[in-house]
């Protein structure tokens, strides 16, 4: 017995909401309805045993689905039209998906275009198992003989003829060629790690001549800081920039040992760096004023201020970007131009 | 006439050491307070007041913002800490005399509320990397050093220190930072030391990632509890 069952399940929970609200569409619990949760109750509470009435597998449709013109028929025309569309609906928003990933940088959009192929392609799979699948167990019993080929062709013949499995046919193509647009949209993703992002992290508003104001937008001057003391700075007029923020410190100008085209980068020992730790990044807001090192509170990550920035322990591979300063004639201090390299997590192994 | 020698040696003898100590302690104890302060608070508290900063601790904060005279007489008569009662060491005018010349000579940062919201903005971002965001302190790994715990110390200790910044710490001048901006942060910390708890336990404050495991926890124990009830407590 076991051997020669096959149990074909379907969504539990879903189904019987579905099966129940069929019941109700097809004007109050017609007979298939009613057949059908009790099926589903019946697999749903005692998976194994057997319902009161197996039939055997067979292409006949349920009864009361066959009459032509009838309102089941026109129901079942119209849910194939809701399958048709929305697996056209997938197939178009995978296509578009690919269409804004090459076009357009649009994250909501793409991000748009993905959640509409899922959804579209998810509504189309629950239709369709909902109104074209059986909804009952189905025991098919093995054949201990097989018929002479003439028959067997002509079984087959019959059971290509049948509009289902027509329908079929022309659904699992559409369902194969969304999945099809699927992969090629997956596929075409890969385009992004053959081109790093880098010129385009590279600006931040900076630009020459800026000054560093405070959080409430008081201009920094060279005697604002102490040796040992930190400040968080902003570019003039823009202090919501979060790629912008810069941690200001100033130290002994005798202890500085940047690199020699940084030489006039430090207006008397100011040093400031970008505040968005290259590793994962948080904000580097930890100074410490005896060994000149900043640290991130995240990881623990470590830059040592008297060198530019580099790491020296932690999770973070990549120095912070210096900006550099001057200081103009009233003592005011500004921005010499960009970061020195592109601010925040050190995704794309950028040097 | 050698028994009255005797005695007159003797009697010298006992009294030398009194005239001699009595006439030292006379002199090294004055009454007035910037004299009770070079002699007893100086190696500690530094000569303006300022704090001195110990190897891996403060060890002795900066009593630039104390203004409060009666919280410096009974810190001296008790002490706190590393900081010894001067009870038996200094007569209580002398004391009184001290407390007057720390509140009125030394304090010059002046303190008042400040605003609660500013000062939890300015703390998040210049304080809690190392004190931690509740104020209950934390490790600077590579730096090898302690952030401290906040919670225990005063207002005036407090915005000494921001503005001094001793050891590793930095300091914030009032050209960087406002008093105002200084009063709003002193005013947040006091609010961290002893913040509403709806919960019941606080929990150190760690934040509501802990609570939330301590919660997924119990939702657990209550789990097998009812399933032990159900079973009829066996097994």
């Amino acid at each position: 017995m076991n051997q020669g069952r096959r149990i074909r399940p379907h969504g539990g929970w879903i189904g019987a909401a579905a099966a129940a609200f069929s019941g109700w569409t097809a004007g109050g619990p017609s007979t298939k309805g009613l057949r059908m949760q009790m099926a589903m109750a019946g697999e749903n509470s005692f998976g194994d045993t057997t319902p009161d009435s197996p039939r055997v597998f067979s292409s006949e449709p349920a009864p009361g689905s066959q009459q032509h013109g009838s309102p089941q028929e026109g129901l079942r025309n119209l849910a194939t039209l809701l399958v048709l569309f929305a697996f056209m609906l997938a197939l178009g928003a995978s296509i578009g998906f690919v269409v804004v990933y090459w076009t357009s940088a649009s994250h909501a959009l793409l991000g748009g275009m993905a959640a509409l192929t899922m959804a579209s392609f998810g509504c189309g799979l629950v239709l369709w198992s909902h109104w074209f699948m059986k909804h009952e167990q189905v025991i098919d019993v093995r054949e201990t003989l097989s018929s002479p080929p003439a028959e067997q062709q002509a079984v087959t013949k019959d059971f290509l003829a049948d509009d289902q499995v027509q329908r079929r046919k022309l659904l699992l193509g559409l369902v194969s060629g969304t999945l099809a647009a699927f992969a090629a949209a997956f596929v075409s993703l890969f385009r992004s790690f053959a081109r790093p992002p880098y010129p385009a992290l590279k600006p931040t508003i900076w630009r020459q001549g800026d000054r560093l104001v405070t959080l409430e937008g008081r201009p920094v001057n060279i005697n604002t800081l102490d040796v040992g003391s930190t400040l968080s700075v902003f570019p003039e007029n823009r202090i919501d920039a979060e790629n912008a923020q810069v941690v200001l410190v100033r130290v002994n100008q005798n202890l500085l040992r940047l690199p020699a085209a940084r030489a006039n980068w430090a207006p008397s020992g100011y040093l400031a760096y970008s505040r968005v730790c290259t590793h994962a990044g948080c904000s580097v807001g930890l100074y410490e004023a005896e060994l000149c090192l900043l640290e991130c509170p995240c990881h623990q990550s470590t830059f040592d201020v008297l060198s530019g920035a580099q790491p020296t322990g932690g999770p973070a591979d990549r120095e912070l970007p210096q900006l550099p300063l001057y200081a103009d004639a009233d003592g005011n201090l500004r921005a010499r131009g960009d970061f020195s390299a592109p601010p925040g997590p050190g995704f794309w192994g950028l040097p | 006439m050698p028994t009255v020698i005797c005695a007159a040696i003797l009697a010298f003898l006992f009294l030398a050491p009194q005239i001699a100590f009595g006439r030292q302690a006379a002199q090294s104890e004055p009454s007035d307070g910037a004299a009770v302060y070079a002699a007893h608070c100086i190696k500690c508290h530094g000569t303006d007041g300022g704090g001195i900063a110990g190897v891996v601790s403060i060890m002795g904060p900066s009593l630039k913002a104390e203004h409060d005279r009666q919280a410096v007489v009974d810190r001296v008569l008790h002490g706190k800490g590393i900081m010894p009662s001067f009870k038996t060491v200094l007569s209580s005018g002398q004391i009184d005399a001290v407390a007057g010349y720390v509140t009125t000579e030394l304090a010059t940062i002046p303190l008042a509320p400040g605003d609660l919201a500013n000062g939890g903005t300015l703390f998040r971002i210049y304080c809690s990397p190392c004190h931690g965001v509740s104020a209950r302190g934390g490790a600077i790994a590579f730096a090898g050093t302690n952030a401290p715990s906040l919670v225990d110390k005063s207002a005036a200790t407090i915005a000494g220190t921001i503005r001094w910044g001793p050891g590793p710490m930095p300091s914030f001048p009032s050209s960087a930072m406002t008093d105002q901006q200084l009063d709003s942060i002193v005013t947040y910390i006091q609010f961290l030391q002893h913040p509403p708890s709806p919960g019941g336990t606080p929990m150190q404050y760690f934040g509501s990632v802990a609570e939330g495991l301590m919660a997924w926890l119990a939702a657990f124990v209550i789990v097998g509890l009812a399933m032990w009830i159900e079973r009829g407590g066996k097994g």
